[in-house]
């Protein structure tokens, strides 16, 4: 169906084994079908969730990725960790490649990638015991006996800052932010090497976001942990990312580190959702005015625009946009890419976004 | 006089575990075509004050005390049939959660047809045409078309504005948005917020916007209370706020958040513990256990909402001078 299939570069790059990279994928796409009818079913479509994206995350890094609801962010980081089965496309995990992996052979691994939750609430199990909830990945790797285990968890518990005498409290007994500190014990436990976080902070009242932010911070610093930090607020992304991938309708459209992306993005859609962020100052009445509104919704993913995805929405957008899809490829400096035919210029992003003082 | 003035409201719930203080003397006002802001975490009371005044909270455990005066009435003790009609006519209210605030099962047409009827004597075909009116103002395209859909075939921005459409279309003096962009994309938030201030200024609608989020009261609010514990804790206009705020919950709240407009700081300035529980609430100040300011005053005696300058109401013990200082300190950083 895709006609990128052919120049899909899975097919020819032979697989690096780049030894600073902890994941590697090529291609990666996942197309859900749309189906009607239970029995007979028939496909009605097929949601471009992920289209061809092509990513690297070094060991230690915290890849930050935002985007709009639906934009296949979650989906992305689902299909890295090989929790869904990609359409097509390929991924290399810690040098392995784990395409095709059965779920039996998968499992060892399962214990360096773990993952946190948006909701803290529905994430545990509401009638196990907190020990036993964070114990619970050692218990199925089978690691340690059950008194080292129980002293493991103890240890992990005081790491992120619960008592460790609350072993055998129940999750009710916790606030939300606690709640988030045990999902984070649960992902510590077992010490892996790429933590996945799906919007860990946005169920969280601002102070405790904050503590919860810090947190995870620390844990990276101390563990060496690859993250993957999903949100859809890009203040929060930034301040925990070392490089932002902006997704729109299931495509990567821009890549940078936070500092770069934040003062000088290229994509115009990148500019669009920063300078949409609300600012909490005096200057928020002159940032508005400059604002770059985007009209109405992001377009279906069953049937997502020609080319430039973003096209349809584009303040900036020429007949080219329609008609050729623009690479992701570098502009300006070799660690920031952009797929975009006309990216932002100095002057256009002077006029629509506020900018962290001090940078130029 | 203020178009909606609230006095010493307090609402209490009795509860197995003990009363839940969820308001506590709190003091609010706002005008004709203005927007009062009110910022807290949850537990703070701000959304079980806006559902007071427009009577949801009559619960059979709930115990209200207080003044809510609108337009000569007191909406605490005013009869439920009476506030039937005040309710939806003339104060309307929108959620944070379109979806649950829409009936799934019935076309939105419907739904906004329903409500100009329940108020209003007209025809059905007069109600439709309004209704159709009211969806095109808040920017839905083709509202001929659109009128006959469910909520299910929209998206969450576009069921946002049906809600404003139906709170809207019967032209209500006070408009109540209950945290109304939260569960939407910045993109769609920066329309909402954009939609809101428009409908405010075209119909001198007075609003109350409840938020957990200083970028939206920045954004969008004339006046600002802060609430912590069920209290007001500082109330002033925005610029001031973001100039000079003077209450240590205040700018906890503002260190603690991820800004895009400064520099990456390494660490944030998180606020330590925990919102203390309103059943059984810290002696003196309710913030004290968690303020880095805190004296031995704080522990013993709480502090009454008081005037700082002209327009600035703080609670706090703190020496004004120095709150005022710390205040601007903390925000010039920020503003140029």
């Amino acid at each position: 169906m895709n006609d990128l299939a052919g120049n899909n570069p899975v097919a020819s790059s032979p697989m690096e084994n780049n030894p600073d990279s902890l994941i590697v994928v090529r291609g990666l796409t996942k197309h859900f079908a749309l189906t009607r009818g239970v029995l007979f079913s028939q496909e009605l479509g097929q949601v471009h969730a992920v289209d061809d994206v092509s990513l690297e995350v070094k060991q230690g890094e915290t890849l930050g990725l935002v985007g709009e609801t639906g934009c296949g962010k979650s989906t992305l980081a689902r299909l890295v960790t090989r929790l869904i089965e990609p359409t097509r496309g390929q991924i290399v995990f810690d040098g392995e490649d784990i395409t095709t992996w059965s779920r039996r052979r998968l499992r060892p691994l399962r214990r360096d990638m773990q993952i946190i939750l948006q909701d803290p609430y529905s994430a545990l199990n509401p009638r196990r015991s907190v020990g036993a909830i964070i114990g619970e990945p050692l218990r199925i790797h089978k690691l340690g006996t059950r008194t080292e285990r129980r002293a493991h968890v103890r240890e992990v518990m005081e790491m992120v800052g619960l008592n460790p005498e609350h072993y055998n409290r129940y999750p009710y007994e916790f606030s939300g932010g606690q709640r988030q500190r045990i999902g984070v014990a649960r992902a510590i436990v077992t010490k892996p090497k790429l933590i996945l976080a799906d919007e860990p902070v946005s169920a969280l009242d601002v102070s405790i976001q904050a503590q919860v932010l810090n947190l995870l911070e620390d844990l990276r610093d101390e563990m060496g942990v690859t993250l993957l930090f999903i949100a859809h607020d890009l203040s929060v992304v930034r301040h925990v990312s070392d490089r932002i991938a902006v997704m729109y309708l299931g495509k990567i459209v821009e890549l940078a580190p936070p500092e770069t992306l934040c003062s000088h993005p290229k994509h115009p859609y990148s500019g669009a959702l920063l300078s949409a962020v609300p600012v909490a100052s005096a200057e928020a009445e002159e940032a508005r005015s400059r604002r770059i509104i985007l009209h109405g919704d992001p377009p279906s993913p069953v049937d997502p625009p020609s080319a430039c995805r973003f096209h349809t929405r584009c303040p900036k957008a020429q007949e080219i946009c329609s008609q050729v899809e623009p690479p992701l490829e570098a502009k300006g400096s070799p660690e920031q890419l952009a797929a975009c035919h006309f990216p932002l210029t100095e002057e256009e992003i002077e006029r629509a976004i506020l900018r962290p003082r001090g940078s130029k | 006089m203020p178009l909606l003035e609230i006095r010493d409201l307090h609402v209490h719930f009795r509860t197995h575990d003990g009363v839940v203080r969820a308001v506590e003397g709190a003091r609010l006002s706002v005008d004709r075509g203005r927007t009062l802001g009110i910022v807290g975490e949850s537990g703070s009371g701000k959304s079980v004050t806006a559902l007071t005044v427009i009577g949801l909270t009559r619960f059979p455990n709930a115990t209200i005390s207080g003044e809510i005066e609108f337009d000569g009435m007191n909406l605490v003790t005013l009869p439920d049939k009476q506030m039937r009609s005040v309710r939806g006519k003339r104060i309307a209210m929108i959620f944070q959660d379109p979806l649950s605030s829409l009936h799934p099962l019935f076309k939105i047409g419907w739904q906004i047809v329903e409500a100009i009827r329940t108020h209003e004597d007209v025809s059905k075909k007069a109600a439709r045409r309004r209704a159709i009116d009211a969806l095109r103002e808040v920017g839905i395209p083709n509202p001929e078309k659109r009128i006959d859909n469910y909520p299910h075939e929209l998206s969450g921005g576009m069921r946002q504005r049906v809600m404003i459409a139906m709170a809207l279309v019967l032209k209500p003096d006070v408009l109540i948005a209950d945290e109304p962009t939260t569960a939407l994309d910045v993109t769609v938030q920066a329309q909402i917020l954009d939609l809101i201030r428009k409908l405010k200024d075209e119909y001198q609608t007075a609003v109350v916007m409840i938020t957990h989020d200083l970028g939206v009261i920045a954004e969008i609010a004339d006046e600002v209370a802060v609430m912590y514990a069920g209290r007001v804790m500082e109330r002033t206009s925005r610029e001031t706020l973001f100039t000079v705020p003077e209450l240590p919950y205040t700018w906890g709240l503002m260190r603690s958040i991820p800004r895009l407009d400064a520099p990456r700081p390494g660490r944030l300035d998180s606020i330590s513990g925990l919102p203390p529980s309103l059943i059984r609430l810290p002696s003196g100040c309710p913030f004290h256990p968690r303020c880095p300011y805190v004296m031995d005053v704080c522990l013993k005696t709480e502090p009454e909402l008081e005037q700082s300058e002209p327009g600035h109401l703080v609670a706090c013990h703190l020496a004004p001078s120095e709150r005022q200082r710390i205040g601007r300190e903390l925000q010039a950083q920020y503003n140029a």
